[in-house]
């Protein structure tokens, strides 16, 4: 486990601006300093532009590394993680094409910035040291709280805001630069069933109409199921399917009445055995 | 009214007073802005240990320089290397996770302290000065201590007014703004290098000991009058700059010791701010 991704073996056969491959990982495997076991093992995953895919699977699965190494926090222990056709930690100015939005916010709910100032914080990093904010970037700023139904809270302290207030504000952050690539961590814990059916609509409908390409982290399979196109399984190993291989309609009733876990044990046996057979 | 006209005209009389009322309004001004990322930020107790640490830097100084020229200057160039060292050790100490941030302060601030104790019992001579730098003499500073006071002071504000919004974003949400591409470690050591030149602004008026209260106070004060940040830096700055002036003209009148008055006057209009607060709720 101590080959990194300079020397891997394993190629990617990246071409053109990166664009049209937003994410490519193959032969991914991690582990965290003195773990007896890997987080991540040999994962092959692949996110074409424009997709709308969910990543699902049990806490402690590894979404979470998953994506801090997508994001260039953490190195792979092997393996070869390209975003945008370049390793996550030298994305440089690309990472302004990058929306994140993660599943809890960081910071101090007394500190003093208004949602504006929180959206307006997406454009910083296209800003450039040294300069204002510009009116147009204000303007864009108020469009997007407009679209996520939050236009009247333009002065309100964002620690004074709602949970799903607070992550729609964060969205439009994230969507300030016009990313393409839009990574969402389990945007949805804490809101009400209500508000994460109106939320995936939302997600659903930048990916429609705007082309972003959407990774979603979610534990509703069942709300985020009629929007996304392909569902990934994460488990140590990625699991891929498309939405119709594995969410059919008896999975979906399933879901529906509430037995998500019973669905991903059953997920997680099918899993075991597949290695189990050494495929 | 008759002590008010004193005050003035001990101001136009003597350069020791205009030069404390001076470095009161800048130490004020620089202190008050600092405040408010210190209490956003919760760099209380960095700031705490920065000013600690410039005892080992000052007590280094008089020790080097104890009887050349222009001692002012060097004691205030030593202290800004001793403390920018001691700023850049407890960022990289607490950055890489070596130790954690908390260690890292106590552990460099107590040996500074106790290095500061060594350089002046090597001195061999009286070292009655020490306490103008421990608690804040401000009818001592020179006037080459305000042309380099204003000079870092100047510095300071400059390089706020050129990260502003870096900075913030930083203050805000450190994971977020690493993600979205900004240079955090980088910010992470100018926060702290800001602390550092403005604790050494500071000595001579407060001294090591007060300076934290000044890099505090303000700023949480403003805090409770106000959720926008800007205005918080606004607040900070007018309650620094008055406390100071309220403090020097009291310590004159009363002859009590100014720095130590100016926290005192700082910390009544933190009580009447919670009082405000309680009220308004």
């Amino acid at each position: 486990m101590d080959t990194n991704s300079e020397n891997c073996s394993i190629e990617l056969a990246t071409s053109g601006d990166g664009f049209e491959k937003p994410i490519e990982v193959a032969g991914l495997s991690f582990a965290y300093p003195q773990a007896l076991t890997p987080t991540l093992l040999n994962i092959d995953f692949e996110l074409s532009k424009g997709a709308f895919l969910a990543l699902i699977g049990p806490n402690g699965g590894g979404k979470t590394t998953f994506i801090k190494i997508l994001l260039g926090e953490l190195e792979p222990t092997e393996g070869v993680v390209r975003v945008f056709g370049r390793v996550p930690s030298e994305l440089n100015e690309l990472r302004a094409k990058i929306g994140y939005v993660s599943q809890k916010a960081h910071f101090d709910q007394s500190f003093p910035a208004s949602a504006l100032d929180v959206i307006l914080m997406g454009s910083y990093f296209e800003t450039g040291l040294f300069k204002r904010i510009s009116r147009a970037k204000k303007k864009r700023a108020r469009e997007l709280m407009e679209r996520f139904g939050i236009a009247d809270l333009e002065n309100a302290q964002i620690g004074k805001l709602s949970y799903g207030q607070q992550q729609r504000a964060f969205i439009a952050r994230a969507l300030m630069p016009s990313p393409k690539l839009l990574i969402l961590d389990e945007p949805t814990v804490g809101i009400d069933t209500d508000g994460q059916a109106l939320f995936y609509e939302k997600i659903a409908r930048l990916n429609h109409e705007l082309g972003i390409t959407i990774m979603i982290v979610s534990h509703d399979i069942a709300q985020i199921a009629e929007h996304v196109e392909e569902i990934a399984c994460l488990y140590k190993t990625m699991h891929w399917h498309s939405k119709s291989e594995l969410v059919n309609e008896e999975v979906l009733k399933k879901i529906r009445s509430c037995e998500l876990d019973a669905y991903l044990k059953e997920h997680l046996r099918h899993i075991e055995e597949f290695h189990r057979s050494g495929k | 009214m008759t002590s008010q006209i004193s005050f003035l005209e001990s101001l136009q009389t003597f350069e020791f007073m205009r030069n404390a009322f001076l470095a009161g309004i800048i130490v004020g001004v620089t202190c008050s802005i600092l405040s408010v990322y210190v209490v956003v930020k919760r760099l209380a107790f960095i700031g705490q240990g920065i000013s600690h640490s410039a005892f080992g830097g000052v007590a280094l100084a008089l020790f080097l320089f104890q009887d050349s020229v222009g001692a002012d200057l060097k004691v205030n160039i030593v202290t800004l290397i001793f403390c920018l060292l001691v700023a850049a050790l407890i960022g990289w100490a607490s950055r890489g996770r070596r130790i954690s941030e908390d260690s890292a302060i106590g552990i460099f601030f107590a040996v500074s302290m106790a290095a500061g104790v060594i350089f002046i019992a090597m001195r061999h001579r009286y070292t009655g000065e020490v306490f103008s730098y421990l608690f804040g003499d401000i009818l001592g500073v020179s006037s080459v201590d305000i042309a380099s006071i204003t000079i870092l002071a100047v510095l300071v504000l400059g390089v706020i007014i050129a990260f502003f919004k870096e900075i913030f974003f930083f203050c805000f949400d450190e994971r977020l703004a690493t993600i979205s591409g900004l240079p955090t470690r980088f910010l992470h050591y100018l926060l702290l290098i800001l602390l550092a030149f403005t604790i050494v602004i500071s000595i001579k008026v407060v001294g090591i000991i007060l300076v934290s209260a000044f890099l505090v106070i303000p700023g949480a004060t403003a805090k409770l009058l106000s959720a926008s940040f800007k205005k918080m830096l606004v607040i900070a700055t007018a309650l620094g700059t008055t406390s100071s002036l309220i403090g020097l003209y009291a310590s004159y009148h009363l002859d009590i010791p100014s720095g130590a008055t100016i926290v005192l006057v700082q910390f009544a209009m933190l009580a009447l701010a919670m009082l405000y607060k309680r009220l308004r709720a």
